[in-house]
């Protein structure tokens, strides 16, 4: 135990006019954090996809429903060639992805470590309604890089994915995995930056353009 | 840095005088204040929301030692690491180490304002590391060697060409020889050269906006994605956080998440919000093969035990500042350290001294616009006004200002004598003043009428005529 | 005048004037109109003698020893009204929020001084707010606009209540101040001890009251009066610059803050 680790609690404590927390004290906080007690959760009256949509849109990403994974595809190839970008695309391994029958104009490689692509396609987690999130998170096939190292990142989330709050989306990753992930990244719109005199510009570190295509 | 507070009076002044950064404040209002409003409007549980964020942040504090225990146990669970340091010196002591067992050569650095109270940079560059700061306010201010004038946008003073200027003169010899004047092209150049730092880096280092008791995560809030590229590609982390930022759940810094960004840029969300947990797992793609935790104390616990304790609520928005009249005029770089505005002036003193800081608590109309906007409800007023009475117990304010403020409470609490002297006092001024109807000099008033003229008085006194009225009446 | 304590029945509630140090020595005409608002509307008015200073200038300077003698000094002057009215929301404001902040830790003062602050009140917002005043009787062919001070904003809550009464003034024009939730740079002794920032404050007002088109500037603190009149006068401004209560009684007859005989 580092000294100055029993030296800060004993401030604290002493701040606080108190010794240690007495076990039944310790208990009661951590059922506290075991409740995962829910605040205010603002009201909003657009349907969740209405809502989640119009949050995207208004920070600046692009946003598509298609009706089937099938035309996941020919929508990003549309994209693509749209802004002009090459057809040379780093994936992640999510099984969503897994359904997407690549065309032979488009070179969609999963990402392997060392590989520098300016388009990648992902799959979020789960949608948040509420801010017009994508909640992302890392693992075994899911390179965090991937959400910020491109020019151009496309997400992929089935309609069923979305939620309503973040709220939300923390039970569902608590049923969903025993641990936090490394990463969960919450994306709400491309990079940007106002450091220039106030004045907002895209394509700071992070992706220039966030591209969103919603299925089902 | 050193700290420059006690100069406060000469910096304010020469900033009164500096056009550019004038028309940069100006456009606080329109830009910082006016999205904050439109956000507040669109949504009805914004008080609720601000109850309920200081009720469960007064909650934390009043557990703190508990909250941090459990955060710990959780960092360690993940298989990071996390070490406390009491002081500044402390902290940077732990970093280095960290960065010399890693055998690492770069170092590259999210905007995080604790950073800048330890004065992590010039240490780590003292012992040879090379840091680069990637928030783009962050990384004009390190070319222009400068502190950062506002804790959200750093470089809120600099113009347009002035970065123009030192991206030329920094980045020639990386082969951007032309000068950049338009906005979108010298973010993408920025954007150009700090890539290469972020895949040369061995280090990695962010602050945290919370630190999560229930999961051992720390929460990094960005709109450049910076912050997230440097917890994702070195192979070694560093958190560095004060012991202010843990909260319980998650579910409590999603209470905080809605008011945060809100407040502070008048976002409802900014573009990154991450969630970062230990290093990267066994089977993970990719992140750092380390993560370490350094906590740090710096007075917060003296804070915990003193009137001043609701400071540490303190989200670090910026909204007090952003609505700040004083800071409005003067910039952040007058208050003469790391923190500016009223957060600033109430943290200042506390972390370098009272002595060296004492304008700041002074330098404050007490108009309260900063309390009514903080998301948290810290009484910043109140508690700038409580260490004007350190002072005051200390002796540390100006002797003339208590000699005359003493002689007017002596007087006032001697209704009879301050009747007997105010009136022919105010009668003789108005006689001087009633032609001209007021004075442009007046001795002992010199700092009213540096600025404006002293109005005449009407003659006698209210309660002088008063009594007249009455007697006349019988 | 009329005394009112001959006119009015012993049940109309007894106010006590806190006049107030500023408009006590620079603006007695500003206490006469609070009396005739005051009278008009139905109250039993007196001014007690020994009255001062609330003591905010020691508060505000981190001397609480003497803001708590000057605290207890209006409590026992005052304690025996049903109502302590002034006409400045930066002096009621003390009263109000600040003197159970002075007393918070002394359990035997504390009740008398809360309920000496709960019947306190600043004079427009009184009128609107307990008495249900909608109108006045006043006119003034001017266009003004309107500084609301900071206590009275964000201690007191007072914005509405002067402008429903100001739109009762017969020939009254308001034209709202562009940022009138910012401060004026008065501050107490904040604008003698940074007359630079004080001063550059000012000078904004003072621009945002020319250019609203305005011809006279009204508040219901003395202090930002003073401050602005002081800073109109200086820049050569003509807007001319009156305390509500003067208005609002009818008595903007007299010289405007800072007039001259030339």
């Amino acid at each position: 135990m580092s000294s100055a680790r029993e030296q800060v609690l004993a401030r604290i404590r002493a701040a606080l006019g108190r010794g240690e927390l007495d076990p039944a004290r310790t208990t009661e906080l951590r059922d506290r954090i075991a409740m995962h007690r829910r605040h205010i959760e603002p009201a909003f009256d657009e349907t969740p996809r209405q809502r989640f949509r119009q949050k995207l849109e208004a920070a600046e990403a692009s946003f598509v429903e298609l009706d089937t994974l099938d035309a996941v595809a020919a929508e990003i190839e549309r994209y693509l060639e749209a802004h002009g970008a090459e057809k040379r695309i780093a994936t992640s391994g999510d099984e969503l992805l897994h359904a997407i029958d690549w065309p032979a104009s488009i070179d969609a490689q999963p990402w392997v470590a060392g590989s520098d692509h300016r388009v990648s396609v992902t799959a979020a987690y789960c949608g948040i309604a509420e801010t017009g999130s994508l909640l992302l998170v890392s693992g075994e096939k899911n390179p965090t890089r991937l959400n910020f190292l491109p020019d151009y990142h496309i997400v992929v989330i089935e309609a069923k994915q979305l939620v309503l709050r973040m709220e939300d989306a923390w039970d569902s990753l608590r049923a969903s995995t025993k641990q936090m992930p490394r990463s969960v990244n919450f994306i709400s719109g491309p990079s940007k930056t106002a450091d220039v005199e106030q004045t907002v510009e895209y394509g700071a570190h992070g992706p220039r353009c966030l591209h969103v295509i919603l299925v089902g | 840095m050193q700290p420059n507070s006690r100069h406060f009076q000469a910096n304010a002044e020469s900033a009164l005088r500096e056009p550019n950064l004038q028309s940069a404040l100006k456009q606080l209002e329109s830009g910082f204040v006016a999205g904050r409003q439109r956000c507040y409007d669109a949504l009805p549980e914004f008080e609720a929301l601000r109850d309920r964020a200081k009720e469960v942040l007064d909650h934390t504090l009043d557990n703190l030692d508990a909250y941090l225990l459990e955060y710990e146990a959780r960092v360690l669970e993940s298989g990071g690491l996390v070490h406390w340091a009491g002081t500044p010196e402390e902290a940077r002591e732990i970093v280095i180490r960290i960065c010399r067992d890693a055998e690492a050569k770069n170092v590259i650095r999210g905007k995080s304002m604790i950073g800048e109270e330890i004065g992590i940079n010039d240490a780590l560059e003292a012992s040879g590391f090379e840091v680069t700061e990637t928030d783009l306010g962050e990384y004009i201010l390190q070319l222009g060697k400068e502190p950062p004038s506002h804790i959200v946008a750093p470089a809120i003073h600099k113009t347009k060409d002035e970065i123009s200027d030192l991206f030329l003169e920094h980045h020639r010899d990386l082969g951007f020889t032309k000068r950049q004047t338009e906005r979108s092209a010298l973010v993408n150049e920025a954007r150009q050269v700090l890539r290469e730092k972020f895949l040369a880096a061995d280090v990695g280092m962010t602050g945290a906006n919370f630190l999560i008791a229930e999961t051992g995560s720390n929460v990094i809030v960005t709109n450049e994605g910076n912050g997230d590229l440097s917890s994702t590609l070195p192979r070694v982390q560093i958190v560095t956080a004060a012991i202010d930022k843990v909260v319980p759940t998650l579910e409590d810094a999603s209470l905080l998440l809605r008011l945060l960004g809100r407040s502070a840029t008048g976002q409802e969300i900014t573009a990154y919000t991450t969630f970062t947990t230990g290093p990267r797992r066994e089977r993970d793609a990719d992140g750092p093969g380390e993560y370490h935790v350094v906590l740090i104390d710096n007075h917060r616990s003296e804070m915990l035990g003193s009137e001043l304790r609701p400071m540490l609520r303190c989200i670090r928005c910026g909204a007090c500042m952003n609505h700040c009249p004083v800071y409005g005029r003067v910039g952040g770089h007058a208050y003469g350290w790391v923190y500016p505005g009223p957060m600033g002036s109430v943290l200042t003193p506390l972390m370098v001294g009272l002595d060296e800081a004492g304008h700041l608590p002074n330098a404050c109309t007490l108009n309260g616009r900063c309390e009514t906007v903080c998301p948290v409800k810290i009484p910043l007023p109140n508690l700038l006004r409580s260490l004007r009475s350190r002072q005051h117990l200390q002796r540390q304010n100006s002797s003339l200002a208590r000699i005359a403020l003493s002689l007017w409470s002596w007087v006032a609490l001697r209704p009879r004598l301050y009747q007997l002297l105010t009136r022919p006092a105010m009668t003789l001024l108005a006689r001087l003043g009633a032609s001209s109807g007021g004075f442009r000099n007046m001795p002992f008033a010199s700092g009213w009428t540096r600025v404006r003229d002293l109005p005449a008085p009407q003659g006698s006194t209210f309660q002088a005529r008063w009594q007249q009225q009455q007697r006349d009446r019988k | 005048m009329v005394s009112t304590e001959n006119i009015h029945s012993a049940d109309s509630p007894h106010v006590g004037l806190f006049v107030t140090c500023l408009v006590d020595l620079y603006r007695p005409s500003v206490g006469f109109a609070a009396v005739k608002l005051l009278e008009q509307a139905g109250c039993r008015v007196t001014v007690p003698r020994a009255q001062t200073c609330c003591g905010q200038p020691a508060f505000n300077s981190g001397d609480d020893r003497h803001a708590r003698q000057l605290a207890l000094q209006v409590l026992d002057a005052f304690e025996e009204f049903d109502y302590v009215v002034g006409p400045s929301a930066s002096c009621l404001g003390t009263i109000r929020c600040h003197y159970p902040e002075m007393f918070a830790d002394d359990a035997a003062l504390l009740p008398r001084i809360e309920a000496l602050s709960a019947k306190s009140h600043e004079l427009v917002s009184f009128l609107v707010d307990v008495l249900g005043v909608e109108t006045v009787e006043a006119g003034f062919d001017h266009c003004v606009t309107y500084h609301d001070s900071c206590s009275a904003l964000r201690e007191l809550g007072i914005k509405s209540q002067p402008r429903k009464l100001l739109a009762s003034v017969s020939g009254l024009e308001l034209n709202e101040l562009q940022g009138t939730d910012i401060c004026c740079g008065f501050g107490g002794t904040f604008c003698v001890k940074y007359p630079e920032i004080s001063g550059r404050m000012a000078a904004d007002k003072v621009n945002a009251a020319e250019a609203s088109g305005a011809d006279t500037l009204l508040a219901g603190d003395l202090g930002c009066l003073l401050n602005l009149a002081g800073k109109m006068r200086r820049e050569g401004k003509p807007t001319r610059v009156y305390h509500i209560a003067e208005v609002l009684a009818n008595m903007a007859d007299c010289k405007s803050i800072g007039e001259g005989d030339d």
